[in-house]
């Protein structure tokens, strides 16, 4: 016992890493992270295509997932494009907003009082209903898809700043007294201490960016309304939402949305305006031309088509023609020819 | 404790270095370690880069300051763990890194808050004995707060108790017996009576 103390005798603290078990190639613990939520996904998709059928759900109420399924694999050429547009919009937002995000909370831990005077500023932009600025923010920018950028970006950019700023300024204080203690400078303090402890909270900020990025990209969308063929996901919501008012249509399957574009241009040239509005505008039915705007009442295109001695219109053609309609009906009502009795 | 490591200033009273060196500012400072009284290390980084972290904010160049922490941690009988990471030491280890990083400056004074406070009593035990050997090799200074009476005897040449609200000094006790120290004095008479006068003292300390 009056040995001097010999110091490496730590083996029994450290035990060596058991083997770890391996199953078509991953660890043994990864399996059932794989396996129950795909379990549980098929049982309720099963249930779901059950109940539907059973019940005769009809199709604009609730789809049953093999119609979501088949819809998605035809409509996949149209749906691609707009999800990749979204996509494209909503990674942009989440990365100008991450960047900006840590740029500005590394301002704030600088300072109290910059963080005091700005801070709330930062959760007014937070809780703005993006809806309501998003038409503001859409007749600013030209560039529609910069202002699609601009509204996804408000939404993302409060999550992340405020992680930051919290996981900043949450670093150990015994391990900034130490900082302190060997001198370290600000940048070092910043760069070995405050960057390295936020890096968990802004870590969980983006992950809850990334689904507000998202749903600010669509909301955006929804108010800008961009048609044709480079338009997002929001633009197929609207498009469907329209169609499945359209009750000519919830009796038929779903349009294809492909064969549909391609046919829309001609649908419009053909289009004829009812014979009331053509007599009003003193124009010869049948001289529509594909930009020109039918006005009649909401779903109403069919009847309007079928006055306007249309025959060649088929009902399908006619939703987006319809959807002109409303759209004219609206824009026309500050033309001085409208209100003539 | 803070106010010696210079993290707070004296509400009363000055503080003085007796061979003071002068850092950049002109001020008296020698050269201090501080160990916390928990381990206080950065969860990111490994055990080496831990101890090598004052070196680093001294902008000692990385292959020199990776052969000192390597060389400090050894020192603490933590060979071998240099690429550990914190969460993969038990309390006793991290305790050994933060004292391995407190020494990796070759400090003129030591600072020691509690350190073993939240250890086990074997640990403790053990890094009490680990302590007093590497102290008997350097021979720093070391300032060591503790409550308890038993392990400021057994690691002090004096022991000074103190009482609070307001802080301050109320005995002064020299513990003479000869170094190195182990387990036999930890058993003896000697022993015994010096922790009943520490002991005495912290009740006057109480009473005050």
């Amino acid at each position: 016992m009056s040995e001097a103390i010999a110091l490496p005798r730590l083996e029994q603290e450290a035990e060596p890493r058991p083997a770890v078990r391996r199953v078509l190639g991953l660890p043994r613990e990864t399996w059932p992270r794989i396996l129950m939520p795909l379990l549980i996904g098929i049982a309720s998709l099963t249930a779901w295509e059950i109940a539907v059928r059973v019940n005769e759900v009809p199709p604009w109420i609730v789809p049953a997932p093999s119609v979501i399924w088949a819809t998605l694999l035809r409509d996949w050429h149209t749906l691609s494009v707009s999800l990749w547009i979204t996509l494209q919009i909503t990674f942009a937002a989440l990365a100008v907003a991450a960047g900006l995000g840590l740029a500005l909370a590394i301002l704030f831990a600088q300072s109290k009082w910059i963080e005091l005077s700005l801070f709330p500023y930062a959760v007014v932009l937070q809780v703005t209903p993006i809806v309501a600025i998003a038409p503001l923010i859409i007749i600013w920018v030209d560039d529609v898809r910069l202002a699609l950028l601009i509204c996804a970006w408000i939404v993302a950019f409060f999550p992340i700043l405020s992680n930051t700023t919290l996981g900043l300024n949450s670093a150990d204080h015994n391990l900034r007294d130490l900082f302190r203690l060997y001198r370290a400078s600000r940048l070092q303090e910043l760069f070995f201490l405050r960057l390295p402890a936020a890096m968990p909270l802004f870590l969980a900020g983006l992950r809850i960016s990334g689904g507000l990025a998202l749903i600010g990209a669509i909301v955006a969308e929804f108010v800008a309304g961009t048609g044709g063929r480079a338009s997002g996901l929001a633009y197929r919501i609207l498009e469907a939402g329209l169609s499945a008012a359209d009750p000519a249509h919830v009796r038929r399957p779903a349009p294809d949305l492909r064969q549909r574009d391609r046919d829309l241009p001609r649908a419009w040239a053909r289009a004829a305006p009812p014979a009331s509005a053509l007599a009003r505008e003193r124009r010869p039915p049948g001289s529509l031309s594909g930009h020109d705007v039918v006005r009649c009442a909401p779903n109403r295109g069919l009847l309007a088509a079928r006055r306007a001695r249309c025959p060649a219109i088929r009902p399908r053609q006619l939703l987006r023609v319809d959807l002109r309609i409303e759209d004219g009906a609206h824009r026309r009502r500050s033309n001085p020819s409208a209100r003539q009795p | 404790m803070r106010i010696l490591a210079g993290l707070l200033a004296p509400s009363a009273g000055s503080l003085e270095w007796p061979t003071a060196q002068h850092d950049v500012r002109g001020n008296a400072q020698p050269k201090l370690g501080f160990v916390f009284q928990e381990p206080t290390l950065m969860p990111w980084a490994t055990a080496l880069a831990n101890v090598a972290l004052p070196l680093r904010l001294e902008g000692i160049p990385r292959s020199e300051r990776e052969d000192r922490a390597a060389s400090a941690l050894a020192r603490v009988g933590l060979a071998g763990f240099e690429r550990a990471y914190p969460r993969a030491l038990s309390g006793g280890m991290k305790m050994r890194v933060s004292i391995a990083r407190a020494l990796v400056t070759s400090p003129d004074i030591l600072l020691m808050d509690e350190p073993f406070a939240a250890l086990d009593e074997i640990t403790r035990f053990r890094l009490n004995n680990d302590l007093l050997s590497i102290w008997q090799e350097a021979r720093f200074t070391v300032v060591f707060v503790t409550h308890s009476v038993f392990e400021s005897v057994y690691l002090s040449e004096r022991v000074v108790v103190m009482a609070a609200r307001p802080g301050r000094v109320v005995r002064e006790i020299a513990i003479d017996a000869p170094y190195p120290r182990d387990e036999a004095f930890r058993t003896s008479a000697e022993y015994a009576a010096l922790c009943r006068t520490v002991s005495l003292g912290l009740g006057e300390a109480i009473a005050a």
